[in-house]
This record gives C-alpha cells, sequence and structure tokens, in this order.
C-alpha cells in the first residue's frame, strides 16, 4: 500500500475552507464517535471546566456556555471571589447547583469527566496549565499569549502532538471575517506581490520592578503561592491580583508586553504571509522616536512591521498588508480600508468586532468533537509566539539579531538565545 | 562602630551601582560585571530583591565564575528559581556539574527543582546519577527523575526508563511511560527512530493500561513518519475505537493523502467511523473520493450525510452542483444553509446559472436558496430579479431580496438601492436597512458611491439624512468627507450634530484641516469642542509625517482655551515625542493650570527623544 505525502493546500481549499469558518453552521457529530484514546465523552455534551476565569476568561467563556453541547461543570481558581462567580454564572445557565470549585487545578484536572479546559489566568500559567491539563487527557483553550517564552511555545506544542489532544490559542481574530477577508486579499495575490506587512503592539515595558511588601492573605480567599505558581517567587501585593497590576513585569507577562497585542496581529501577518509553520529570520529594532518599531523580515525578504503608532482608525489591534499593487488595513471595528476602488468589490460589512471569539470557540467546540484541527492550532500558535518573543527580544537587547526558524535559535548571539526560556520555580516545571 | 557604617556604606555604594547596572533606574545603562553581581550574590547584607535582580542579570551575562555562588542559592526557597534561571543558561560545563553536583545535598522539592534544570540542559553526564533517584521512595522525586531522563532523551537515558518499565506499579508505569513518550519525541527529533522504536516496544511490553499503550502508539507512528504507516494501516482496521481514531490523527499530522485507503474501507464501516472518514477526506482534499463522498450524501444517517455535505467543499467538481442545490433547498435548515456556504464557495461558473434560473422558482425554499447563493456568490445579474423581489408584498422575502441586492447591486443601480432602503426603513427596521446600505457602499467605487449618496442627501428626507450620512463615513475619501464638513457647517442642528459626531470617527488625517476650520466657525460651543477634539484624536492616532502632527498640535494649542483640551495636546507630543513637540510642551508651563501636567510629560518626552543612547531595554 501506498501512500503519498498530500499536495500543498490549494487557494479553492483556503477560500472553501475559510469560507465555511465564517458561514457554515457547526456540525454536528455524535460524540460516542470522537474522543481520543477511550476518552470518549459519556453523553454528546462536551464537559467544559475552566482555569482562572477573570474578565477576558468570562468574554471568552460567554460565548461558550450558550451552546447546547456545552454543559460547564467545574472552575478552578486561586481567588475564592472568582470561584464563586464563576461558580454562579456556569449554575444559571445549567440551571442547578452543580459546578464545583477548585483552589488548586491539579485536583479538577484529576477528574475523568471533563473533555476540556478553558485557561485564561495571566500570562506565567498558560503554558504550564495547558499542558498538564493535556497530560491529564483534557483539551484545551488557552488565552494568550499561551507561552511566556521561545521554548516554552515549543514545549507545548509538542506536549499537544504528544498528548495528541486538541489545542486552540485564542487569537480568535482569524476567526473574525474582517481579518480573514484581508488576509484573503493578500493570500490570493489581489495586493500583488506582497512586499511589508504591518502589524499593531502595545508601547512596550519591561520591569524588573517588585511592588511593595503586603501581608499574605489567607490562602482559602487568595493563594499567593498558587497565583504565583512557575514565576519566581516575591512579595505578595494585591495589586498583582486584584487590579491586573501584573502586566509588564518581567516575570509576568510576554515579551514586555509585545504579545499582548502582537499574538494575535503578529498572528494575523503570518497568515496574511502564507508563513504558518515558519518565522521571520531577522529582527531589528529601528530607532523611531516614540514608538517601539521592529523590522522584522521573512527568508523570502518580505517585511513585517512591528508598531504602535500610525494607523488608520479602524480600532485596535489593526494589520494592514502592502503588495506591489494595492495595500488593505483592518482592525477591530470590523471596518476595511483598502487602496483601491477594485479591492472594494468583494468587501464584507463590519459584523463583529475584533475582541470577540464567539466563531473561535465554535471551531474550538467543533474540534474537540470532530478531533480535527483548529483554527490557531498548537503548530501555528508555536510559530507566531516564538516569532514575537524573538523580535521582543531583539527590543531588549537593542540589536538587530538572525534566528533560524528550523532549531528556533538565535544565530550568532548567546545573550539572545539565553534568553529563550526561563526557568519555573516547583512544581511547576512540567 | 564608625568602621561597620563605613563598610555599609561602602556596601550600598556597591549595591547602588549594580542595581542601576540592573537598569532598575530608568534609563541607565547597564555597566555591572559579572563579578559585581557575584558579590551581591554573596553579600549576607543584600536584599533578598537584590540577590534576585543579579540572577536575572547573570542569567544573560553571568560565566562559568559565577556558578559557584548562584549553586549556593540552590538550597534557598525564595531564591532557588533565579539561581536556576541563571544556571539553566549559563553555557559550559560548570553549570552542569554544579547541578550533578547539587543532587546528592539536595532533597524535596530543592532536589525536584534541580532535576528539572538538568532536563532543561539536557545533561547526558547526569544520567546515571539521575537514574539511581528513578527508585526514589519519594514519589515526587522518582517522577521528577523520569521527566527529567525524558527531556534529555539520550540512548543512555532511554536505556534507563525502559530498565524501570518492567518494575513499574500500577502508580509509577503511568508517570514513567509518559517520561518515555518525551524521550521518544526527544529521540526522534535527533534522528534516532530506531532508539525510540526499541523503547516503545519496552512501553507495548509492559503491564500497562491500553489508553496509555495507544497513546505511545500513536507517539510511535509520529515519530516514524512514512515507516510508521504499516502500523497506521493496521490500526485503521481494527476494530478498537480508540486505535481507529488515533489513525485518522495520525494522518492528520503527518499530513499523508491516505484518501484510497480510507475509501476502501468506507463501505466497511458503521455510520458513526464514516462520520470521521469523511471528515479525513475532506481535509484531504483529494477529488478521487468524490463517487463516496456524494454516495455518502444520500445516506439516511443525518450525521454521515451532514459531513458528506461538507466534504463537497474540498472533493466536489460540477457533478456535485445539482445534489448541493437540492440540499439547500431542504427543510433542515443546517444541512441547507451548509449545502448552500459551498455553493458560494465552489469555483465552478455553472452554479450562477444555476442560481438565476431558481430566483424566480415557484417553490418558496427553492427561491430563498437561490436568493441565499446569489448574495454569498455576490452575482451582479441577479440584480434585476432582486429587485423585482424587493418589491414583494411578502416582508421576508423583501427583506431577503434587499439584503441579497446589497451583496449583488451595481454602481448603476446604487441610487434606486438607496431610495429603496430609506423607503423601506420604517417596516423593515432601521438596523436591518443601515446594514443592508452599509454592505451595499462599503463594496462602491469610492468617490462614485460618495457622490450618489450626496446627491440623495440633498433630498432626502430628514429621517434618512442620518443614514446617508453614515454611509459617508463608511465609504470615505474626498467627496464623502467634503459632504459630511458641509453638512456641519449647515444651518440645520440634526445635520450638525451628526455631522461633527462622524467626523470625531474620520479614518484619515485629511479631516484635520476641516475640523480645525470648524472649531473656529462654529458657534455652538458643544460643536466648536467636538470638532477640536477630533481634530487631536486624528493627531493623536492617525498615521500622518512627524511635520503634519506637530502643524495639527501647534494650530490646535493655538486655538484651544481649555485646560482639559490642551491637556488632551500634551497626551499627543508625550505619545509621539519630538524635539519640536518639547518646545511645543515647554511652552505651555507658562500656563499655571497646566504646569502640573506639562513637567511630567516634558520629563518623559526627553527621555523618549534621547533613547537612541539606550544599549539594553529593562534588563
Amino acid at each position: 500500500m501506498t501512500l503519498a505525502k498530500r499536495k500543498n493546500q490549494t487557494r479553492r481549499r483556503f477560500l472553501t475552507t475559510t469560507a465555511a469558518a465564517g458561514a457554515v453552521a457547526p456540525t454536528f457529530i455524535p460524540a460516542r464517535v470522537m474522543g481520543f484514546g477511550g476518552a470518549v465523552p459519556p453523553s454528546d455534551m462536551i464537559r467544559l471546566a475552566g482555569i482562572g476565569i477573570e474578565s477576558r476568561g468570562t468574554t471568552v467563556l460567554q460565548t461558550m456556555l450558550p451552546h447546547p453541547d456545552v454543559r460547564f461543570v467545574a472552575i478552578a481558581d486561586v481567588r475564592a471571589d472568582r470561584r464563586k462567580a464563576v461558580k454562579e454564572m456556569a449554575d444559571q445557565r445549567n440551571g442547578d447547583t452543580q459546578c464545583d470549585t477548585y483552589r488548586d487545578f491539579r485536583e479538577m484536572l484529576e477528574r475523568d469527566d471533563i473533555d476540556a479546559v478553558l485557561i485564561a489566568t495571566g500570562d506565567r500559567w498558560h503554558a504550564p496549565a495547558s499542558m498538564l491539563a493535556a497530560e491529564a487527557g483534557k483539551d484545551v483553550y488557552s488565552e494568550k499569549p499561551c507561552a511566556i517564552s521561545i521554548d516554552l511555545a515549543g514545549r507545548l506544542a509538542d506536549t499537544i502532538h504528544r498528548t495528541g489532544r486538541i489545542f486552540q490559542c485564542g487569537t480568535q481574530r482569524r476567526s473574525n471575517s474582517n481579518f480573514i477577508h484581508a488576509i484573503e486579499l493578500a493570500r490570493t495575490g489581489k495586493l500583488g506581490n506582497l512586499h511589508t506587512l504591518h502589524a499593531s503592539i502595545y508601547s512596550l515595558r519591561d520591569s524588573h520592578d517588585w511592588l511593595p511588601a503586603q501581608p499574605e492573605p489567607d490562602p482559602a480567599v487568595i493563594d499567593w503561592d498558587m497565583w504565583l505558581g512557575p514565576a519566581p517567587w516575591r512579595p505578595y501585593n494585591e495589586a498583582y491580583v486584584m487590579k491586573g497590576q501584573w502586566r509588564g513585569y518581567y516575570d509576568f507577562d510576554s515579551g514586555a508586553r509585545l504579545l499582548d497585542w502582537g499574538a494575535h496581529t503578529l498572528d494575523l501577518c503570518q497568515a496574511a504571509a502564507g508563513a504558518d509553520g515558519t518565522t521571520p529570520v531577522e529582527y531589528e529594532p529601528l530607532d523611531v522616536a516614540g514608538d517601539n518599531v521592529i523590522q522584522c523580515t521573512y527568508a523570502n525578504g518580505v517585511k513585517l512591521i512591528l508598531r504602535s503608532t500610525g494607523w488608520l482608525g479602524l480600532g485596535t489591534c489593526p494589520v494592514r498588508f502592502e503588495g506591489d499593487e494595492g495595500w488593505v488595513e483592518t482592525g477591530d471595528t470590523g471596518r476595511i480600508a483598502v487602496s483601491l476602488d477594485s479591492l472594494r468589490a468583494d468587501l464584507p460589512a463590519p459584523t463583529i468586532r475584533g475582541g470577540m471569539p464567539t466563531n473561535h470557540t465554535r471551531n474550538f467546540l467543533d474540534c474537540v468533537k470532530s478531533r480535527g484541527r483548529t483554527t490557531t492550532n498548537e503548530d501555528i500558535m508555536r510559530s507566531s509566539h516564538i516569532a514575537c518573543h524573538a523580535a521582543a527580544i531583539a527590543w531588549k537587547l537593542n540589536r538587530k539579531l538572525t534566528f533560524d526558524p528550523s532549531t528556533e535559535m538565535f544565530v550568532g548571539d548567546n545573550e539572545a538565545n539565553r534568553m529563550r526560556s526561563r526557568a519555573a520555580r516547583q512544581p511547576w516545571a512540567v | 562602630m564608625a568602621r561597620i557604617d563605613h563598610f555599609r556604606a561602602l556596601f550600598l555604594a556597591l549595591c547602588f551601582s549594580v542595581i542601576a547596572s540592573l537598569g532598575l533606574l530608568a534609563q541607565d545603562s547597564p555597566t555591572g560585571t559579572p563579578a559585581s553581581l557575584v558579590t551581591v550574590l554573596t553579600s549576607p547584607d543584600a536584599s533578598v530583591f537584590e540577590k534576585a535582580k543579579a540572577c536575572e542579570r547573570l542569567a544573560i551575562f553571568g560565566d562559568e565564575r559565577s556558578v559557584p555562588a548562584l549553586a549556593d542559592l540552590l538550597t534557598d526557597d525564595k531564591l532557588s528559581s533565579y539561581a536556576r534561571d541563571a544556571l539553566e543558561a549559563i553555557p559550559g560545563e560548570a553549570s552542569d556539574a554544579a547541578l550533578r553536583d547539587a543532587i546528592a545535598h539536595l532533597e524535596g522539592d530543592r532536589l525536584i527543582d534541580v532535576l528539572a534544570s538538568i532536563g532543561v540542559r539536557r545533561d547526558a553526564q547526569a544520567v546515571g546519577v539521575i537514574a539511581a533517584l528513578l527508585r526514589s521512595d519519594d514519589e515526587a522525586t522518582a517522577a521528577a527523575a523520569a521527566r527529567s531522563l525524558g527531556r534529555i532523551g539520550s540512548p543512555q537515558a532511554a536505556d534507563e526508563l525502559q530498565k524501570m518499565l518492567s518494575e513499574a506499579t500500577a502508580g509509577s508505569g503511568i508517570t514513567l511511560a509518559n517520561a518515555c513518550m518525551v524521550c521518544i519525541q526527544q529521540l526522534a527529533k535527533q534522528g534516532r527512530v530506531k532508539d525510540a522504536v526499541t523503547l516503545y516496544d519496552a512501553i507495548e511490553a509492559a503491564d500497562l493500561p491500553a489508553s496509555i499503550k495507544s497513546k505511545a502508539t500513536y507517539n510511535i507512528i509520529l515519530a516514524q513518519g512514512d515507516d510508521g504507516l504499516p502500523k497506521l494501516i493496521e490500526l485503521l482496521e481494527t476494530d478498537d475505537e480508540s486505535n481507529f481514531r488515533l489513525a485518522l490523527q495520525a494522518i492528520r499530522h503527518l499530513k499523508i493523502d491516505a484518501s484510497p485507503e480510507l475509501q476502501a474501507l468506507f463501505h466497511t464501516v458503521s455510520p458513526e467511523r464514516q462520520v470521521l472518514l469523511l471528515q479525513s477526506l475532506e481535509e484531504l482534499g483529494n477529488e478521487t473520493a468524490l463517487p463516496t463522498v456524494m454516495k455518502a450524501a444520500q445516506a439516511e444517517d443525518s450525521a454521515v450525510r451532514m459531513q458528506a455535505i461538507r466534504a463537497l467543499a474540498t472533493v466536489g467538481n460540477e457533478t456535485a452542483v445539482p445534489l448541493l442545490l437540492e440540499v439547500g433547498a431542504e427543510s433542515d435548515e443546517e444541512l441547507a444553509e451548509t449545502a448552500r456556504s459551498i455553493l458560494a464557495a465552489l469555483p465552478f461558473g455553472g452554479i450562477d446559472t444555476a442560481i438565476l434560473s431558481r430566483l424566480t422558482s415557484d417553490d418558496i425554499a427553492t427561491q430563498q436558496m437561490a436568493i441565499d447563493v446569489a448574495a454569498q456568490r455576490r452575482i451582479a445579474e441577479a440584480s434585476a430579479t432582486l429587485f423585482q423581489l424587493a418589491a414583494s408584498d411578502d416582508d421576508t422575502t423583501r427583506k431577503e431580496a434587499i439584503n441579497a441586492l446589497a451583496a449583488t447591486v451595481r454602481m448603476e443601480h446604487l441610487a434606486d438601492f438607496i431610495s429603496m432602503v430609506m423607503k423601506e426603513q420604517r417596516s423593515l427596521g432601521d438596523v436591518a436597512m443601515r446594514s443592508a446600505l452599509t454592505a451595499a457602499c462599503v463594496r462602491m467605487p469610492q468617490e462614485g458611491c460618495a457622490k450618489k449618496l450626496t446627491v440623495e442627501l440633498a433630498t432626502a428626507p430628514p429621517t434618512a439624512k442620518k443614514l446617508l450620512l453614515e454611509q459617508l463615513v463608511s465609504v470615505g475619501g474626498a467627496t464623502a468627507l467634503e459632504t459630511v464638513v458641509s453638512a456641519a457647517r449647515s444651518n440645520d442642528p440634526t445635520m450638525q450634530d451628526e455631522a461633527t459626531r462622524l467626523l470625531g470617527e474620520w479614518l484619515t488625517a485629511d479631516a484635520a484641516p476641516a475640523l480645525l476650520d470648524l472649531a473656529t466657525m462654529l458657534t455652538e460651543r458643544k460643536y466648536q469642542i467636538r470638532a477640536l477634539r477630533g481634530c487631536i484624536r486624528i493627531a493623536r492616532q492617525l498615521n500622518m509625517t512627524p511635520k503634519e502632527r506637530m502643524d495639527i498640535c501647534r494650530k490646535t494649542l493655538a486655538i484651544a482655551s481649555r485646560p482639559e483640551d490642551k491637556a488632551l495636546v500634551l497626551d499627543v507630543l508625550k505619545r509621539h515625542p519630538s524635539r519640536e513637540g518639547l518646545q511645543l510642551a515647554e511652552a505651555l508651563l507658562e500656563d499655571p493650570e497646566l504646569r502640573a501636567t506639562a513637567q511630567p510629560a516634558i520629563r518623559l518626552i526627553k527621555e523618549k527623544v534621547g533613547e537612541a543612547s539606550v544599549t539594553e531595554r529593562g534588563l
């Protein structure tokens, strides 16, 4: 029996599958035929649990709960108030009081009646929690950034492969029609030969400070040690936990905040360039006053510019794709701007705001059932996250770096390579 | 006493220089050497914070001479992970040796720490000493040792794991097998597939749960690639459900075109398995699967049928079109909607002809299908019929036809469409008609569309003017801008209100001069402020040259009278720092109401303007 390697994706396949992503109702497939390694769900219902659900997690969860094939059965959170709030939301939806609560998500993962988990902690926890969940046989929807270092992005993808789990990175813009359309214009040659992609990022900040120490709370109310998790020890301050002020700290955030938007926008550029599975090979911070501009270059010479300013007013998370015959720019308002009237002919009207993961979460749920590959699976996450981290390291060192996507190492720069990973505090070195 | 004070002063001076070197003081360039950082680590007076920061810096710049001081921190509950971060990163034998040596002196979590770090460094020399811990009485230590060997992933590590498999208990077996699978993955990455297969064989032979063995089989197929195909075929033909699914999942990951084999199996398996096979056939997209898929699309089992229809998206050709047209008009909404979306995406011209002929079908379901697909395919030739349908007495048909026209109408009929939408605003709903008009306008040539809207605006009833102004914003361009600015200048308060609001959302910077002008010429204070703020928004957010931005800021400051508006300009100057902007900001120091806001802004601009000298950031 001879089996040939599958040919590359054709344009038709791209168009039909992306069209289906936006337009086709989810396929209902009896769960009795799905599952992996014996983990067949006991009914057609996907039994979902959550780890660390606060504001963003709640938005994501609210797009999952209304589906009739989802039952949210348990929440694990280091904060008692969040456990209570999420349980109330789930119980209200389920019409009972049976949503279980856990302080330590490891206990929750031991249950064999949970099919999938939604992970929306802070960046420090996303990869270790995802890996532990996958090892425990759960499928994973992880908010972005999914990994706090180059090394962890790779190891997370390896773990998903090894365990055969379904993984969706919470970069939902790939499932939203305006971004899909912009990518299609780039991929189908309507902009001519693509030469420059632009991705918006936050202004970068990388603090190594600690906030002043405060008395640690009762772990039953806020489990500080568990909140820190794999991050190195530091004294408690409630602002980290209660006010979201962990952002911008090296120990907790990803790539000096570059991945906050970059995980989305660079990922969209990867799709537009047809670069999933690889990364740019050069990263050069440019000297532009008032902006953190990083110029990345793919092996074929296409440029990818990361910048925070100078966009049309199309909303947050804008991207722009430029070819030698035209350009397209879009953002979270759903509106699309193009350079030529000829590019306007098929423009979709704005339908969904960029932050809403409605299509994206449904895609995940469908793949939990079908065992198919999600829109932003572990391999797509791996390359776009690694590219983001490489850009952030170039910005931190303030010098041009060369990167080898095949080894996921910088070329000829030991200091940059030493920034590829971080040690995890025990017992979280998964 | 004096001597102690002297030492303390010297130490503090040292700490200060080290902290400065760490970049903890704003914008200071790091100058600390690894030796000075080691001094901090060994000082009894240095705080936990100072030692932690020294470790962070040594992780990037430390060398072998830093290793002993770092290794001493491996017993420290607070600093162990900081020290490991550096030890994991520092190249060379010294770090490996320090971590290996630490095994003998550590226990509990700190020992587990070190085992993890050795795994990260993949220190093959540590295999022997770690293997001894596989038999540790402490379960957590034994598990950490197994994980560490898995990550090292050398043939020797594989041997040690393999030896333990035969001794594994029910509890330890799963942990050990998982470590083996990490090892298989590592071996495969190194091209040591033979070693990986040996380890896999040991898992197969061990007393382990079937689910673990299934995972191992999946992993070895991925590791072997083409050589794993016989095993994959075996799995496809197995009675075991989980193994069957494993085989399909492996096909996905290995990207193998197994269409002929999947088709051969298709008629021998249950409907549940047929659904899975159809999904795989859809992903593979090989048109040779079409006969199988077409037959399945007429199956009795609804799940099989649905998946077959979906598969036509990639394996279908012209011969599938009649079936899709039929299914697209069925009463099962989900199935029909799927068929229509496939019809919309397939690249066959014959579909357009078929749809056009069905637009006038007597059968309502067929007609609705045709309207929907005409819209999705943007069939311009459908417009004439759709205009007729849009005059229907039936609200549903009328609404569907107008929505379809939004996707199909051409420029020459845009005026008719605008009139129709305005007329239907009341009966079909404002929101629905606004969406339809936006959907049409965003597709049109920019200037032509703006001119049509401008013409309609002149004679539109008051209730429709707002709707038309909104479309001009969606369309953009010079004519649209001119029209909206004219509306803002008009004597009609409703138009003024709407137009000044919309100008505040303009997408391009060419609205700035008009907004500056409006800010001075409009008489209503509310609209003056709105125009001014619209102008500041443009300077803050939109794309333009630094010179253009400064020009807007200067002119805005010249006409702004309220401190809060001037503060917004300061924010722009802060966000886009430049030497010219600095001068503008410094001029605001003279304003007593702005001094407190201006001072920190000026400091920040100065820092940013001088940032070119920074060699590293945040390190």
